[in-house]
């Protein structure tokens, strides 16, 4: 996949299409937020959740918390692949976060702890 | 970036690797930067990885062009400064250097036309040197 492309995520629930990614503006908002991007592993509790939520930022900001809340407990929960997709939306994170420290420097490596 | 100012290098990159700044404080500083360089707001927030290249890229010109300017500015600065002196200087009865009546031919195209304003004058010249005679 060419590294100027951003890695999404698109499901469809109740005829409603989503697509889920991350820009600037989210991770600009998790981290306002308290999002902790070093210690993603060690808060299993809650960072599951807030990558899926944070993964709204982008594109449906206006769906509400009690909305994400359901398609949360959709897709993450009550779904045998859940884990598999915190997986890939913490790998879509730290790709956008190692394609902001890459630009425009582009010699600075970035590695999450 | 009319008035030919460009921000400063992004050396703040390094500063969130060694701690010296949070991730909040480089991600300001990051979207400053892009903004500083002609983005959008909302480009910097929610714009394709694409736009973020481009500018990169125009920004780059843009200062190689910045650069160029000053240097022909430099050089228009030098002529006028020898053409003053050269006058002010000049021996009684004579006259110092002129200015140059047009802009140094930069283009091919105003290459050609000084060329031709100079066969024009050489003839001028010739017809007048015959007429004296």
């Amino acid at each position: 996949m060419d590294k100027r492309e951003r890695k999404k995520i698109k499901f469809s629930v109740d005829g409603v299409d989503y697509t889920l990614e991350y820009t600037v503006a989210s991770v600009r908002k998790m981290e306002r937020d308290g999002f902790n991007f070093n210690k993603m592993e060690d808060n299993i509790v809650n960072a599951p959740y807030d990558l899926f939520s944070g993964a709204f930022i982008a594109r449906h900001n206006y769906v509400p918390a009690t909305e994400r809340d359901r398609l949360y407990e959709l897709l993450v929960n009550e779904n045998e692949e859940g884990q598999n997709l915190v997986e890939c939306l913490a790998d879509m994170l730290k790709d956008e976060l190692e394609w902001i420290v890459s630009k425009p420097s582009g010699n600075v490596t970035w590695a999450m702890a | 970036m009319g008035d030919g100012v460009t921000p400063p290098p992004p050396n703040y990159y390094n500063g969130w690797q060694d701690n010296s700044l949070s991730l909040g404080q480089f991600l300001d500083e990051w979207c400053a930067y892009y903004m500083a360089i002609g983005m959008t707001r909302n480009e910097v927030m929610n714009g394709e990885r694409d736009a973020f290249d481009d500018y990169d890229r125009a920004h780059e010109y843009r200062r190689v062009q910045n650069n160029q300017s000053y240097h022909l500015e430099g050089l228009y600065n030098y002529i006028a400064l020898s053409c003053a002196l050269s006058s002010a200087f000049a021996e009684k009865g004579k006259k110092g250097t002129p200015y140059p009546p047009y802009p140094i031919p930069l283009t091919q195209t105003e290459r050609e036309a000084e060329k031709k304003r100079n066969i024009e004058k050489t003839l001028e010249w010739v017809k007048k040197r015959k007429r004296n005679a």
